[in-house]
């Protein structure tokens, strides 16, 4: 059995501290907006920027770690770039938390230009703060840099994208996370220039003076924002691809249409950010369609290749169901689900009555968390039990995941509801005209604490089997 | 003619220059203050300064209004309270100067003991009834708990499935997926041809009946007959506090922002959203709507602007 | 002599630089007169027609919406290379004659059919479809200048007219959008018969920014077109793919070793 490497285990650790701290400030947000905590509302602010930075940060570095595990099979990522970016992440994650708990900066997790510059927190910590994202940023791209030279080393680039496959060779076979991984990778590649950019301009001002195009730094923020999560979800998946067959006990190769679709994606995934400018007139017509239609044909590959070969994997399969697996199944259905609603607000004319309201924090949640977040805490629970093998308890994985899925939905539920009924998001109390939004608020903290608590069990269940693989290491 | 021309010239230069050095509290109120303060209208991200020349002493309000910071930062017991009470938002340094502050303490003054008494404050204001789904909205979430609920049906079906393991027939799995393939290429095509040209930006060459100046700004909506693109531009033009329309009319409102990225969401008398657009510093924005129903309309920010964010909101009347 | 060298560069620069301030000043101002007249109603007053004919502006406007500028023939002043600036701007942006149409309205009551027919000729105006060279009796003139704000005063030194610059886009009788200076250059015009033929724009910029902004409107072709910001934002998609290229590129070398 392969043991895990000690860097995913600490990746494993740093994900299981953050995640149910962040659920807290998610926790505190809801309940100010629920009108429960009205002294603590001048706080509402920075703990949103926290719990957005936070966990977009959490959910790709935890999807990294699953790449980095995966490629371990492959090729050879190297262990001292592993620890570095965990190093840089600690270090990002200690310039954030100064920055907002001591400096109360507070411009939202994308930090969109000029706010930054122009909010009542002080100077110091909207430098903190970019400091931070400079650290994490770069951090990250030498960790993708790396898993991309790792593959480079065993694979072409024509191989490790599956070109030979377009050509109607199936040899030699390649697996269909590593071309997910490379994928992926490559556009993570982009995000993060895209973002060193918008660091670079924002420096620049904050030492000359010179101010930049607010609608350039709004699309150089959403290219750096909104890839760098799609493809942290895309990395799930491919965490999927790898242990999904194991449970199944089928496998899951790459074919022509794998191949077709995920080299599709890379391209579809640098365009579909355009949905997030839809509301401003000023970018030319031509790319607010090029935003639908990339956003609609995204969903092609993932629902017609993706989500119906795992249907068809597990389709009468002598299936071996425990928690890992039933993470998957349904995260793959949280996915999907998800994905629904972003097609839904991807569309020009409905984006009109959707865009900045509650429906968006609805759909992203989805598939963050019941699509992202189960499938990699899914694949940590595999991989560790894998070298643990320590004896499942059926029912109480079943109630554990019972508990996620009921919390987790319900609470999405309240989202979907009030931004139907257009209650604005990041709002930290609601007007007068809108405060039946405190009642979707109260709801939807009773179910987010059911997901925490079902949390809190899967983390009881996995600690055992972390201490033991972490022991296997030694 | 040419020396007109340069005696127009001068006037424009001379009367620019006397609105940057003004000493007019009026102007400077209107600058400076009225994003977070009224003058007998009510609190807003700051407290209702109707009165405050009575309430406060005119040496500290002058220092207040120079410096609140440097107030702020000595822990000045009325500047720390002011602070606490308004949800820890500070006042800015807005830059002025004595000469300023004297003017705006004398405005504010004037003002205060020209508006009309306030009106009492209802006390506790009852919580509206949930309005209905707007249109467009109940229609997105029908399609989407309607492509949920299959979706949560195949789940179901496949992973019941497992309970009767057997072989696959992957060929015909394969022309199932083609099949699909296929209906989702379709589908999308024709909801994308459908729905593109609904787009905001595609149908906009009717002419507008009324054109509407918006400008934002933390934390404030002003609205104008005439364009404002600069906080000089404050104090010069006339601003609408309430725009009024009439039923029917296709009213363009020309977006844009004097500091920070905001948002203009327009709500009809249900509180269904209707319209929006962004405003952006450097842009205009142009939003047509058509007013179809009499009541009030509200408008609030929907884009993120920091502390003062969910306060940001303003409201028209159409009859 | 170094030192007056400098004392008259610093000079040079002080008046670019004053002079930059006071056109961007003199910008603001000139848009909001501009707004003002939106909606103005015009009246409809009789005209005297180059050809002899007598029409009211009305009639003129009924088929197609008209563009209106005020001049008068013995002007040496700024109505010659207005009407110039006015006649090739427009032939550039085309539509002439087909979208819509110009009426140039003499002020001055002692220009005759004859003044006016000379000035057409001189202009190159003659038979070019869709413009209009027409005069009206004082009290006329007096109602449409104080209906668009138009300043005029003879000067009897000079025999001349001070007088204002002025192009009204007018749709059904009502001001569209309005023009009252040249000096901001043809886009202004060109966004002006966009929006006479019935284009709607959805946006426009209140200030020019810096060189990196990613998009311009080109109002000839009536197309937004690429500005160097875009590069800026194309750039981290094709840096990516030279970087993996780059990478795998090295990489294969050692792994064929």
């Amino acid at each position: 059995m392969r043991a895990v490497h000690k860097n995913t285990l600490y990746w494993m650790a740093v994900t299981f501290i953050l995640f149910p701290v962040l659920i807290l400030v998610g926790l505190f947000m809801r309940a100010v907006q629920a009108d429960q905590l009205g002294g603590a509302q001048a706080w509402f602010y920075p703990m949103m920027t926290l719990h957005g930075v936070g966990m977009v940060g959490v959910w790709f570095v935890a999807a990294m770690a699953c790449a980095s595990d995966i490629l371990e099979r492959y090729c050879d990522p190297s262990a001292a770039v592993g620890r570095f970016a965990l190093a840089g992440t600690v270090l990002g994650v200690l310039l954030l938390l100064a920055c907002v708990f001591l400096g109360r900066f507070a411009a939202g997790w994308y930090f969109l230009y000029p706010l930054p510059l122009k909010g009542e927190w002080p100077a110091w910590s909207a430098v903190t703060f970019l400091l931070s994202i400079t650290v994490l940023g770069a951090t990250w791209l030498v960790w993708c840099l790396d898993l991309l030279r790792a593959i480079a080393k065993k694979y072409s680039l024509s191989r490790a994208l599956a070109w030979h496959y377009l050509a109607g060779r199936g040899e030699p076979e390649l697996p269909p996370s590593v071309l997910i991984i490379t994928v992926s990778l490559i556009a993570a590649v982009a995000a993060l220039l895209a973002g060193v950019i918008v660091l670079v301009l924002f420096y620049v001002e904050l030492l000359s003076g010179a101010t930049s195009d607010t609608l350039l730094m709004k699309n150089l923020t959403f290219f750096f924002g909104h890839t760098l999560v799609n493809l942290a979800m895309y990395l799930g998946v491919a965490a999927l691809y790898e242990a999904l067959p194991e449970y199944a006990g089928r496998p899951w190769k790459t074919n022509r249409i794998v191949a077709i679709s995920w080299n599709a994606v890379l391209l579809i995934v640098l365009f579909a950010y355009f949905h997030h400018l839809y509301m401003d007139f000023v970018q030319p017509g031509a790319f607010q369609y090029i935003g639908q239609v990339a956003s609609y044909f995204s969903a092609i590959p993932a629902a017609v290749v993706t989500i119906f070969g795992a249907l068809l994997l597990v389709y009468h399969a002598r299936m071996r169901w425990n928690i890992a697996s039933l993470l998957f199944f349904i995260g793959l259905a949280g996915w999907a689900i998800g994905g629904v609603g972003a097609v839904i607000d991807s569309t020009i004319s409905v984006n009109v009555a959707l865009h900045n309201t509650l429906w968006v924090p609805a759909h992203f949640h989805t598939y963050m968390v019941a699509g992202l977040a189960f499938l990699v805490i899914g694949y940590f629970y595999h991989r560790c039990q894998e070298v643990a093998r320590v004896p499942e308890n059926a029912g109480a994985q079943a109630f554990t995941t019972a508990l996620l899925v009921i919390g987790a939905y319900g609470f999405f539920a309240m989202f979907y509801l009030a931004g139907a009924y257009a209650v604005p998001r990041r709002f930290a109390l609601y007007p007068l005209e809108l405060n039946h939004g405190a009642g979707y608020s109260l709801a939807a903290l009773v179910f987010a604490s059911l997901f925490l608590a079902g949390f809190l069990l899967y983390l009881v269940s996995i600690w055992t089997r972390w201490f033991k693989a972490m022991g296997a290491r030694a | 003619m040419r020396f007109a021309e340069v005696l127009v010239f001068v006037c424009s230069l001379l009367a620019a220059a006397a609105a940057t050095a003004a000493t007019d509290g009026k102007v400077l109120f209107e600058q400076k203050c009225t994003a977070c303060h009224t003058i007998g209208g009510g609190k807003r991200v700051g407290p209702d300064l109707q009165g405050v020349t009575e309430r406060q002493p005119r040496d500290w309000l002058l220092q207040f209004i120079v410096a609140p910071d440097k107030l702020l930062a000595a822990k000045d017991p009325a500047a720390l309270k002011l602070f606490e009470e308004f949800n820890r938002i500070p006042m800015p340094n807005l830059g002025l100067s004595e000469a300023d502050a004297q003017a705006l303490i004398e405005f504010i003054a004037t003002a205060g003991a020209a508006a009309r008494p306030a009106a009492p404050q209802p006390a506790a204001q009852p919580a509206l009834p949930q309005p209905d789904l707007g249109s467009l909205q109940s229609k997105a979430l029908a399609v989407f708990l309607a492509i949920t609920a299959v979706i949560v049906l195949v789940f179901i079906w496949v992973g019941a499935s497992t309970r009767a393991p057997a072989d696959v027939n992957t060929a015909k799995a394969y022309g199932l997926r083609r099949v699909l393939f296929i209906t989702a290429a379709v589908l999308l095509t024709a909801l994308l041809a459908a729905t593109l040209p609904q787009a905001p930006y595609a149908a906009g060459d009717a002419k507008a009946d009324r054109v509407v100046y918006v400008a934002t700004r933390q934390f404030d909506f002003v609205f104008s007959e005439e364009p404002i693109t600069s906080a000089e531009d404050l104090g010069r033009v006339r601003r609408m506090e309430r725009p009024e329309f009439a039923r029917g009319e296709l009213v363009e409102f020309r977006v844009t922002s004097l500091d920070v990225n905001h948002g203009f969401g327009l709500y009809n008398p249900q509180r269904q959203l209707i319209a929006q657009t962004q405003a952006m510093p450097g842009y205009v924005n142009r939003l047509r709507v058509r007013i179809t129903e009499p009541g009030d309309y509200k408008v609030l920010c929907l884009e993120y602007c920091a502390a003062g964010h969910h306060l940001m909101h303003s409201g028209l009347t159409a009859k | 002599m170094p030192g007056a060298g400098a004392l008259a560069f610093a000079a040079t620069l002080a008046l670019g630089a004053g002079a930059f301030c006071a056109e961007s000043v003199a910008g603001e101002s000139v848009e909001r007169l501009e707004q003002r007249l939106r909606e103005r109603a015009i009246p409809d007053i009789p005209l005297r027609l180059a050809d002899g004919r007598t029409a009211a502006i009305s009639t003129l406007g009924q088929q197609r919406p008209l563009l209106v500028t005020l001049f008068y023939t013995r002007c040496s002043g700024v109505c010659t290379p207005f009407l110039l600036w006015v006649r090739d701007a427009l032939n550039e942006a085309g539509g002439l004659g087909t979208d819509y149409d110009v009426l140039a309205l003499s002020f001055d009551d002692a220009d005759s059919v004859r003044d006016l027919q000379a000035q057409a000729a001189a202009l190159g105006l003659a038979n070019e479809p869709g413009w209009t060279l027409a005069v009206a009796e004082r009290d006329a003139v007096a109602r449409i200048a104080g209906a668009l704000d138009f300043w005029y005063r003879a000067d009897p030194a000079t025999g001349q007219f001070d007088h204002s610059a002025l192009l009204v886009a007018v749709d059904q009788g009502r001001v569209v959008r309005a023009l009252l200076d040249s000096t901001t250059g043809n886009r202004r015009l060109r966004e002006m018969t966009w929006e006479l033929r019935g284009r709607f724009i959805p946006f426009y910029r209140t200030a020019d920014g810096g060189a990196l902004r990613c998009f311009a409107f080109d109002a000839r072709s009536g197309e937004v077109s690429f500005d160097w910001g875009m590069l800026l934002l194309a750039a981290p998609a094709l840096a990516a793919l030279a970087l993996v290229a780059v990478l795998f590129g090295v990489t294969s070398r050692h792994r064929a070793a």
